[in-house]
């Protein structure tokens, strides 16, 4: 029988090595066929064994799949698969239980695993020593890099457009006030929010102007209504406005004062750098450091790798303001129609045209549709022959350009939206952009992002698959939706992304519940998926206070010298080889397990924190170290307690049985209680206590698995495979 | 090999009575250190890093070769702690080095009112600023703002300014100096008059100290710039952490008042922030700058402390299903006893790592790793002097509660 064990092993392994050689050879006729034939005798044997039989076709069906996995080029399929192929690989040997076998495959399989992941990691740290197939490279698309301390990375300086918040501000402010003259001309009831009708019987006598980012001028028709300025009015605006009547006769300024203004300022440096500070914690463990200075925020971010970069780059300047505006098709026709725009005065060689189109008109008294209006807006087609280079942004910079010489009114403004056309032959259709067009709509905001509560990426079933994102507004925010929705039925309502009109649907209905989408427009499904997880990371971290544009980058060295690094280094290694030769010392055989224990414990945290792109600091280097003296208290603790079993006079099998299980009690409570705390550091703690929290938890599944589950299958090995008659726990029973 | 001799069972709760009025000195100065420093009466107060309180950011451009290392050294030598020095690579300028350190303020608050008189803003006792020689419109200034690093004054006034006369206004108060400049104090905004002031700033006294150390033909006269940077945790940080602690804390609770039961769940909880307080003692005592990395080790300490008290926790919880009849401090000596060798081991081994870590390190790590040594010294002491007697007493407090009902309702029944 013995003999025949040994065969079935010989088959498998030699099995295993000429397929390995016949995939490195492009499949040779040679290899194949020795592959073949030692298959088949594996399965032979198999098949005599029922006990084996369930292994084989386990490792049949994992063979099948990263067959599969490999032919689809699905890379972490063919490893899940492979890790599976080998777990019931261990089904076969002729050692232990099923129950042993199957533990130890899954150890095993977990070791691969770990290795594939930490592979381009140890190619990175090595500087390339340790050689990485370029198979591995282009699938394992993460590695730890080295850290701001270690290796230093690349320094942003970006500067807060603070005017913008101002501005922002003072709209603000002049929203108020008209709601609150609107009240005072009786237009209003007080209650609510002052509907368009009403402000526009409020344009006849007062007109609300904002000439300079922090004046606001109100013209009133009648110098007598000035009076309508009065206690009330002046509680409410004067403790942040200055007051001053002039500079026409008929005019009342107002002014946000100096030190309201310095703190708008500061306020908007210090949120865009919270925002800024959750965008990047959304992107995985990169232990970047942001500060700010003056209107500056600097983001420091560890490696230098260009991809990384650019996607780093684009996150966090996208400002994310998003804008709920109606849209004004009946009176488009006062721009962009004749007489106010003629088709035949447009610039030929612009790509400019005029257009038409019909539009929704709302509803009249009695909840019925009105005929739809005649709707102008202007259209450019860009890259005409005389710009046939340009980018699509250039194209909107000369669209916008021509616009600004249109006159439109105080309350209204021109928004400008994507032009896409399908392209032929693509399946599933693609879109490509072909140009900009404008949507002529109101200047106030309806809702804006500031009531967003959530974001989250869908794909349309039917749209061509078009990506988008689902916006779930705040209760606040759906009342104010429902309402708008409501009073607006039949009419077109825009989505606006950062200035630009992302689209402008008609309202079928009062729309409750507080959902809206985004789609996304052009491009292949890849590029889509991609844009719609950018949006979404940065509508949840929420909009920046203000735009902020790149004023310097520069690529900075580590921040910890070369020889601090070194020193450090050894004295890692120093510490971890004093504990390792320690627990040989004192504990024998037994230590050594532990020893191994440890040691996978460790390779398995980098492993995970691998996984995450996680950065490699020289504090966290010294926090491993940490976590190695630490995971080695499970062991302690077992052998502890089988040495108290043993000095009770209990058989060297009972005592490995009773030593589990008693110390099991206090593993599991001490790692549950740090699991507890790591895990509501993670969901509350930012930047750098979620990094630690992080590790934290990795290292506590980790070392339960190693210390307790790893080696328990040693000593299992040892005394019910080996039958030792005495444990080698370092002292003598 | 073996520490102890099995079974030998040594009275650790007979000398509570040094070691717990020891645990609560420690814990109420680290608290008073940390959180009331009281400058003229104790000399200690924490010294929280550019982390928390931003700094002086210098940049320079050296004149000859120069290392990280080098400068760093030099910049410690200047009297400044673990600063940042870290190289831009810059194809102008190959020994382009970025220098950040911590704070700063260089004018007092005694200064800044003085400096407000000085610039007219604020009427002093005795000189009103209607004083038209000492006050004229042109330099009497209708607001008044101080950097955050102290070394910039930026004035607003009504009329144009008369910049001479702001420079010998700013100059009458002692211990304030003009940065050396050619237009210092400058106009920044014609439109609405203000006014600019730079003052000799941390910055600038850095530069001269290295000038001293390293030569003139290697540290430059100006440097490119010299700023205050705000800090890198903010009160977002602060604000999450602290509720996150205390989520923490009431779930750890939960959790232990389930496992072993109500007596237990406090002991944990106060042996932490022992724990934590202790590390922050000793640096606040030791003059150690507290970083973001040290919150990194007070958390770690923590983490281990708790792990080191639910182990001693689990064998009283044993043992007192094993003995008896045995009194608590009885049950905690066994238990603490029994554990001992593991206990030495454990932190024996955790020590050794870190011990080597902490005398190869240098700058951040040593001070990492100073948290961490003493993290674990205090870690493990204060399962055995804080969380086993914490919760013997909370024990004997329920025990007598309960008797005292029975006591309450046993004439009761009696009748």
């Amino acid at each position: 029988m013995p003999s025949k064990n040994v065969l079935a092993i010989l088959s498998g392994v030699l099995a295993v090595g000429l397929l390995a050689l016949s995939v490195y050879t492009h499949l040779d006729a040679l290899p194949v066929l020795g592959a073949t034939a030692a298959l088949i005798g594996l399965f032979s044997w198999g098949v005599t064994h029922p006990g084996r039989r369930t292994a084989l076709i386990l490792m049949a069906i994992a063979a099948g799949s990263a067959a599969l996995f490999f032919h689809f080029d699905n890379f972490w399929g063919l490893v899940i698969a492979g890790l599976c192929f080998v777990w019931s690989a261990f089904g076969l040997l002729p050692v232990m239980d099923g129950t042993w076998r199957l533990k130890a495959g899954f150890v095993a399989a977990v070791f691969l695993g770990g290795v594939i992941a930490l592979w381009p990691t140890v190619n990175n740290l090595s500087h390339g020593k340790v050689p990485l197939p370029a198979y591995i490279r282009d699938r394992v698309n993460f590695a730890m890099a080295e850290g701001l301390d270690i290796k230093g990375g690349v320094r942003l300086v970006y500067t807060v457009e603070v005017e913008e918040a101002i501005r922002d501000k003072r709209d603000h402010y002049a929203d108020d006030m008209r709601q609150e003259l609107a009240t005072s001309f009786g237009f209003h009831s007080g209650e609510g929010r002052v509907t368009r009708d009403e402000l526009s019987k409020l344009y006849e006598k007062v007109h609300v102007s904002t000439p300079e980012a922090a004046l606001i001028r109100l013209t009133f028709k009648d110098p007598a209504d000035k009076s309508k300025l009065d206690d009330r009015f002046n509680k409410a605006f004067l403790g942040e406005l200055n007051q001053t009547f002039g500079p026409q006769p008929n005019d009342v300024t107002f002014k946000i004062r100096a030190d309201v203004e310095s703190t708008i300022r500061d306020r908007a440096v210090a949120q865009a750098k919270d925002t800024i500070n959750r965008r990047i914690d959304t992107m995985g463990l990169k232990e970047a450091a942001i500060t700010t200075r003056d209107e500056d925020i600097i983001i420091e971010v560890p490696g230098i790798d260009e991809k990384d970069f650019r996607e780093i780059k684009d996150t966090i300047r996208k400002t994310a303001r998003l804008e709920f505006k109606m849209v004004d098709d009946a009176g488009s026709e006062k721009v962009f129609g004749p007489p106010a725009l003629k088709a035949d005065d447009l610039p030929a060689d612009e790509g400019i045209a005029q257009y038409t189109e019909g539009a929704p008109d709302g509803v009249d008294g009695s909840g019925h549709k009105r005929q739809p209006v005649k709707g102008y807006y202007a259209r450019m087609s860009c890259n005409p022959p005389k710009y046939a280079n340009e980018t699509t942004t250039e194209c909107l910079g000369r669209f916008k350009a021509w616009a600004a010489t249109l006159s439109v009114p105080d309350d209204h403004q021109v928004g400008f939206e994507a032009v896409t056309e399908p392209v032929e032959d693509t399946e599933p259709l693609q879109f490509k952009q072909v140009g900009w067009r404008t949507i002529y709509m109101y200047s106030r905001a309806e809702l804006t992002g500031d009531y967003i509560t959530d974001a989250s990426i869908g794909q349309d079933q039917q749209d061509f698959g078009h990506y988008y994102v689902l916006l779930s507004f705040s209760p606040a925010g759906a009342d104010r939706f429902e309402e708008v929705t409501g009073a607006n039925v039949n009419r077109r309502f825009a989505i606006i992304l950062d200035d630009l009109v992302d689209s402008a649907p008609v309202i079928r209905q009062k729309i409750g519940g507080g959902k809206a989408t985004i789609t996304m427009g052009a491009g292949d499904q890849e590029k889509q998926l991609h844009d719609a997880h950018q949006l979404e990371t940065v509508l949840r971290s929420g909009a920046l206070p203000a735009p902020i544009v790149p004023s310097n980058e520069s690529v900075i060295g580590p921040s910890l010298g070369h020889d601090s690094i070194k020193e450090a280094v050894k004295g890692a290694l120093i510490g971890s080889g004093l504990v390792i030769i320690f627990m040989v010392f004192y504990y024998r055989k037994s230590g050594v397990v532990a020893d191994i224990a440890v040691l996978f414990n460790l390779m398995l945290q980098l492993a995970v924190l691998a996984t995450f792109s996680a950065s490699m600091t020289l504090p966290g280097i010294a926090g491993l170290a940490l976590t190695l003296g630490m995971s080695i208290d499970v062991n302690v603790l077992i052998n502890e307690r089988i040495r108290e079993e043993l000095r009770a006079g209990k058989s060297v099998r009972q005592a490995v049985d009773q030593g589990y299980d008693r110390a099991w009690p206090s593993i599991i409570d001490g790692h549950v209680t740090v699991l507890i705390t790591g895990l509501i550091l993670a969901q509350y703690g930012t930047g750098p206590v979620k990094g630690f929290a992080f590790t934290l938890i990795v290292g506590i599944l980790c070392s339960l698995f190693s210390g307790f589950f790893c080696t328990r299958l040693v000593f299992d090995w040892w005394v019910r495979g080996a039958k030792v008659k005495r444990l080698s726990v370092g002292a003598e029973f | 090999m073996e520490f102890f001799k099995p079974g030998r069972v040594f009275d650790f709760m007979g000398q509570r009575a040094f070691w717990i009025p020891l645990s609560f000195i420690l814990v109420i100065a680290s608290t008073l250190f940390a959180f009331w420093p009281l400058p003229n009466v104790w000399p200690y107060g924490p010294n929280y890093g550019t982390d928390f309180k931003g700094g002086t950011e210098v940049e320079i451009a050296f004149l000859a070769p120069v290392d990280a290392s080098g400068v760093r050294k030099a910049v410690e030598q200047a009297g400044f702690q673990t600063p940042d020095v870290v190289q831009v690579v810059d194809p102008n300028n190959a020994y382009h080095f970025l220098i950040r350190v911590q704070d700063v303020s260089a004018i007092t608050d005694q200064e800044k009112d003085a400096l407000r008189v000085a610039l007219c803003y604020v009427e002093a006792p005795g000189a009103p600023l209607d004083d038209a020689t000492k006050c004229p419109a042109n330099a009497k200034a209708s607001e008044v703002k101080f950097s955050a690093g102290g070394d910039k004054i930026s004035t607003r006034y009504d009329t144009e300014p008369d910049l001479e006369k702001i420079k010998d206004q700013v100059r009458s108060v002692p211990g304030i100096s003009l940065r050396a400049s050619a237009n210092n104090p400058t106009i920044l905004n014609p439109r609405d008059h203000r006014v600019e002031i730079q003052l000799v700033s941390k910055g600038d006294q850095l530069m001269d100290k290295l000038q001293a150390s390293l030569g003139k033909n290697v540290v430059p006269d100006k440097a490119l710039r010299v700023e205050w940077v705000g800090p890198k945790a903010g009160k977002q940080l602060r604000d999450s952490a602290r509720n996150a602690v205390a989520i923490a804390v009431v779930f750890i609770m939960l959790y232990l008042a389930f496992r072993f039961d109500l007596r237990f769940a406090p002991g944990v909880i106060v042996a932490c922030i022992h724990d934590a307080m202790v590390v922050i003692g000793a640096f606040i005592v030791l003059h150690r700058e507290i970083t973001l990395s040290t919150i990194a080790a007070v958390l770690t300490v923590v983490g281990y402390s708790m792990n080191d008290t639910v182990v001693v926790y689990d064998r009283i919880r044993e043992n007192l299903g094993k003995h008896r009849g045995k009194t608590f401090a009885h049950i905690i000596n066994l238990s603490v006893s029994e554990t001992l060798s593991r206990t030495i081991l454990t932190s024996g081994a955790t020590m050794l790592s870190v011990l080597a870590f902490f005398v190869y390190g240098t700058g951040v790590i040593k001070d990492f790793m100073l948290a961490l040594v003493v993290g674990i010294v205090a870690g493990t002491y204060s399962s055995i002097y804080v969380a086993a007697p914490l919760t013997e007493w909370i024990d004997k407090k329920m025990a007598k509660r309960a008797d005292m009902k029975k006591r309450l309702n046993a004439p009761a029944r009696a009748t």
